[in-house]
């Protein structure tokens, strides 16, 4: 069987270091994309290994095979239709008997399986002994402990894996409590003639856990089998006086706990180690905060100092080049298009490689470690005002520097409903380009309590947006339920394989958007678009929210860089002085269309890339409405208190 | 077993042990905690809480948990 192909599929809960076991497996030769049509993430890799080929997909992290989560769907979706040669469930072996129940779940498939116990080196620490073999035994699938971040016991399990691939999958049966396996019986055999292409058993599970999904297929086809499943619900529920679908889980729990009392003996811990000494000082209830607080502010400065530094290091670099282009290419209307497409390049460039790749590096560095649960668990209470809970406030907080890596961000979230709402939040955020807008207009010409007021309004603006987002939002707002990882060195080549990939992602997905929009604003200046454009937005730059016509040019240009907007309005000018061509009222006016309009085409494009086009196009559209709404609002309110420009 | 022995998760300080009881959360978010090993009958231990409290750290089947507060209050349970 040598040269043959093979595909795998890693699944588990989140944390148990499948990724440390994709990037060992795959190295540099994986890619990263969307499952079709869903903005979940899915990673697949190859390697060479003994002859083989072997296809290696990264299935997202879960917690059961319910339909949950979309996460859940997926994963059960794709080891049913895509028929996986094996899986590899990943458990950390800290953890057994919890991890256990999605053994039992994903064992319910009846696909061929091996079990990774991950993480065996920290037992010891926790004082855990588990009998591996007698694991084995009871499961009937191959068992194999695994320390991911050393590379160890991966060839084994990939070994044992292919072995099973020549033999019929010999899983033990791990029967549940009498009264559930008698309805599981009765249900398969009514199922003899159903063409859905999960196994029988499964179907049965399923049904006495009420699962929608399943339902919905056999609605059409099996309405018998719907009916007789409803009425074993109906018996279970009063036998056991809960709802079926718990009474499923709690016979899973159950057999669980069985067999990780069987395999697992528990001694005391060593003492006190340094991870949960930072735990206790970490999780503390008052002294967690300063800790996040300091920890967020030196990723933020980090990120954002050493960003400006390589920015304009890059910058300055390629000073010259625009003469040197024009030199070379001639002047024409053709070089002036193409400069405007390299030009929006370059600045993609000065964004994601000096702040996009540092913050990528701290984000997966601090979930691997495991404080993003912490602060979840610091924030949840706080944040819950805005209708999202606790894992936003890191989106929420990067985006003061950059809403972009801040939308990255809003990977972490649980479900998409919550992905989208902290998405929404995130890019009202201002940004440090609109700090500078703010702090070189308002700030300035009108003294700090002015800019402190802009950014209050904003504040403002984002909470009453969370609490009527999250209420008209489909679907339910979300729980807090989530597992608090225990501390753990991170693998440092998986960060940084991770972040590489997710960067050469954003560069795909960011640069035609740029670019594009780089050409089209060129060519609008060449074509001498840029006074009938002003004519054109006159009707809401200059009456509606009083602003010169020459403003419709610089919004325009500031879709490309926020920051642009100050740096063209100088040069428009001839100068910086703008209070020669603003009154104050303008610039307030200027500063805050300016922090709330359309988010620029780099944050666009990580809209885009971590919410598909309609949702990105939805909340441009609605950032611009808002900013002209709120534009012209406050202008009147000025105007009525009488606020003196001049 | 009477109403008055019945507590909220919340209500229990830290380093307490219980027993759930019942959840009276919605299907999703009962069979979201059931999923993950939150079922009648389980021993649960407070690990910590935040300020007010907000969140709540347990300890349930040999691993820690962290539960916001409104589903946490959802959580019955029986002091041990």
């Amino acid at each position: 069987m040598s040269d043959q192909k093979i595909n795998i599929a890693l699944a588990g809960y989140a944390n148990v270091g499948k990724s440390v076991i994709f990037n060992h497996l795959t190295g540099l030769h994986q890619h990263i994309g969307n499952w079709p049509g869903k903005t979940i993430e899915k990673a697949e890799g190859t390697l060479h290994y003994k002859g083989h080929t072997i296809d290696v997909l990264d299935l997202p992290g879960i917690y059961s095979l319910s339909t949950y989560s979309l996460e859940e769907l997926i994963t059960r979706e794709y080891i049913i239709s895509a028929k996986p040669d094996f899986i590899v469930n990943v458990i950390d072996a800290t953890n057994l008997e919890r991890n256990l129940i999605l053994t039992l779940q994903l064992l319910e498939l009846d696909k061929p399986m091996i079990l990774v116990l991950n993480m065996v080196n920290l037992l010891k620490r926790s004082g855990i002994i588990i009998d591996f073999k007698k694991l084995e035994l009871i499961l009937g699938i191959p068992v194999i402990p695994v320390i991911a971040i050393q590379g160890k016991g991966l060839t084994e399990s990939l070994d044992r894996g292919i072995n099973l691939i020549s033999q019929e999958p010999n899983p033990n049966a791990l029967p549940y409590g009498k009264e559930v396996e008698d309805r599981i019986k009765q249900l398969c055999q009514i199922l003899q003639n159903t063409d859905l292409p999960y196994p029988k058993r499964f179907i049965a599970i399923k049904l006495l856990e009420k699962d929608a999904v399943i339902e919905k297929h056999l609605a059409q086809s099996n309405r018998e089998v719907l009916e007789k499943a409803q009425q074993l619900n109906l018996e279970l529920e009063k036998i056991h006086g809960h709802n079926s679908s718990i009474v499923i889980a709690d016979e899973r729990c159950h057999l669980a706990s069985q067999i990780a009392k069987q395999v697992m003996t528990v001694t005391k811990p060593e003492k006190i180690s340094a991870h949960e000494a930072l735990d206790i000082l970490t999780g503390h209830k008052i002294w967690g905060y300063p800790v996040m607080i300091a920890i967020l502010g030196l990723i933020f400065f980090t990120v954002f100092k050493s960003g400006n530094y390589i920015s304009s290091a890059i910058q300055q670099s390629l000073s010259g080049f625009q003469s040197y282009f024009y030199s070379v290419f001639g002047n024409s209307v053709l070089t002036a298009l193409a400069w405007g497409g390299i030009a929006s390049l370059i600045a993609l460039i000065e964004i994601a490689l000096p702040y996009i790749l540092p913050f990528y590096l701290f984000l997966f560095f601090l979930e691997d470690f495991g404080y993003l649960a912490r602060a979840a668990y610091l924030m949840d209470h706080l944040m819950h005002k805005l209708g999202i809970h606790g894992k936003a406030c890191i989106p929420l907080i990067l985006g003061f520097g950059c809403n972009v890596p801040a939308c990255l961000s809003c990977r972490i979230m649980e479900t998409q409903r919550e992905r989208f709402i902290t998405g929404l939040l995130t890019v009202f955020i201002p940004c440090s380009a609109v700090t500078v807008i703010v702090a070189g207009l308002v700030g300035k010409y009108l003294g700090i309590g002015w800019a402190l007021g802009l950014y209050f309004l904003v504040f403002l603006i984002i909470f009453i947006l969370g609490k009527v987002v999250s209420i008209i939002t489909p679907g339910e707002p979300t729980e807090l339920i989530m597992e608090m990882p225990s501390y753990k060195f991170p693998h440092i080549k998986t960060i940084a394989l991770q972040t590489w990939f997710q960067l050469k992602e954003f560069i795909y997905i960011a640069a035609p958007i740029v670019i594009i929009s780089g050409i089209i604003i060129e060519g609008a200046y060449w074509a001498k678009l840029l006074t009938p454009v002003n004519d054109f937005l006159a009707p809401i730059t200059v009456q509606w929210l009083g602003l010169p016509a020459i403003t419709g040019t610089l919004l325009i240009f500031g879709i490309l860089r926020k920051e642009l907007i100050l740096v063209m309005l100088a040069s428009i000018l001839g100068t910086a002085d703008f209070s020669k061509a603003l009154s104050q009222t303008q610039m307030l006016i200027l500063a805050l269309v300016s922090m709330l309009y359309i988010p620029c085409a780099a944050t666009i494009a990580a809209l885009y890339k971590e919410f598909g086009w309609q949702k990105a196009l939805l909340i441009t559209v609605f950032k611009i409405a808002l900013a002209i709404v709120a534009g012209g609002l406050v202008l009147r309110l000025l105007n009525v208190l009488n606020f003196h420009s001049f | 077993m009477t109403k008055e022995h019945l507590i909220n998760l919340t209500s229990l300080k830290k380093n307490q042990h219980a027993v759930i009881v019942a959840i009276t959360a919605g299907h999703k978010p009962a069979k979201r905690l059931a999923d993950m090993g939150l079922t009648p009958n389980t021993p649960i231990m407070i690990v910590r809480k935040t300020l007010f409290c907000g969140t709540i750290e347990v300890k349930v089947r040999g691993s820690n948990l962290i539960l916001g507060k409104s589903i946490a209050s959802k959580i019955l349970v029986k002091k041990i």
